[in-house]
């Protein structure tokens, strides 16, 4: 954890964090577990219709990757809000990388605003978003 | 058969209520490979600071895939699961739901309009979430069906 009782300066970047490669397992158990049972990701066929060459991954999985990124640098319950573009499906077996930008710093408010990005290990974005957090207690 | 614009923009559901299980919550933290102890353990939860388990930030989402809600939903607008991608999403966060929270979700259609010659519909529904002291957070979800199956997102 870092920034406890100190917002962080702008122009921060956090050391990057790596996802994955995600799996058919992974996605399957994330299936299981969050109840999306959409059959693009977990059945070849499907996703071949839809235009795929192969399974895809549940946006909202990169997007929890996302909230694990933001609180393994800024802290527990930091997040105050996020928003995020899935701007490009994440085919099986992507490395995933995430990493952030401090673009807004308020001392006298105790929060920040982070730009937060997930690319591939081909440096594809994948998710792109907006966080604002409080200092953590 | 897809309904129109005036109907999808003008849908909300019934307020419904949920208690948050801790074994949902592992499972979920499980599943996202998160391993910090908070979110497996009661009391290493309670002895940093929190009442029970907290839910992931992103947990809160997957109360609305139970019961078919989501799918149903969907089918209210007259779209298929397999014609939609999920393109947009955010969540506020006021305060942390924790395992045995009971909260309530009320959803509406808060956009909906069409894109690319009508080839591509955007709905984005917005979910008010409670719990039984006030305001927990907001959810934001940004679909983008398919009416025409050769479309790109």
């Amino acid at each position: 954890m870092s920034a406890t009782g100190r917002t962080p300066p702008i122009g921060d970047t956090p050391p990057r964090l790596v996802f994955g490669p995600v799996t058919r397992a992974e996605l399957l158990t994330y299936s299981q577990a969050s109840g999306d049972r959409n059959p693009l990701h977990l059945d070849t066929e499907v996703a071949k219709r839809a235009g795929f060459s192969d399974v895809i991954a549940q946006g909202m999985l990169a997007m929890a990757f996302a909230t694990r990124a933001l609180e393994h640098w800024f802290g527990i319950d930091a997040i105050r809000l996020l928003q995020v573009r899935f701007v490009d499906s994440i085919a099986l077996d992507s490395v995933l990388e995430a990493s952030a930008t401090v673009s807004s710093s308020s001392f006298e408010e105790a929060s920040f605003e982070v730009e937060i990005t997930i690319k591939d290990q081909k440096n594809v974005s994948k998710l792109v978003g907006d966080a604002s957090l409080t200092v953590a207690r | 058969m897809i309904q129109s614009l005036e109907h999808i923009s003008g849908l909300s559901w019934p307020t419904y209520s949920a208690i948050l299980e801790p074994e949902k919550i592992v499972s979920f933290a499980t599943a996202i490979g998160e391993i910090n102890p908070i979110y497996h353990n009661s009391m290493t939860a309670k002895a940093a600071g929190f009442r029970d388990i907290p839910a992931p930030p992103t947990y809160l989402f997957c109360i609305d895939f139970e019961q078919d809600r989501f799918e149903r939903r969907l089918a209210d607008m007259g779209i298929g699961l397999e014609q939609i991608l999920h393109v947009e999403q955010s969540f506020s966060s006021i305060v942390r739901a924790v395992a045995g929270d009971e909260i309530s979700f009320t959803a509406r259609v808060s956009d909906c309009f069409l894109r690319k010659g009508g080839a591509l519909l955007f709905v984005r529904i917005e979910t008010q979430i409670e719990n039984r002291n006030g305001p927990v957070g907001i959810m934001c979800s940004t679909m983008a069906a398919r009416l025409d199956t050769g479309a790109q997102v």
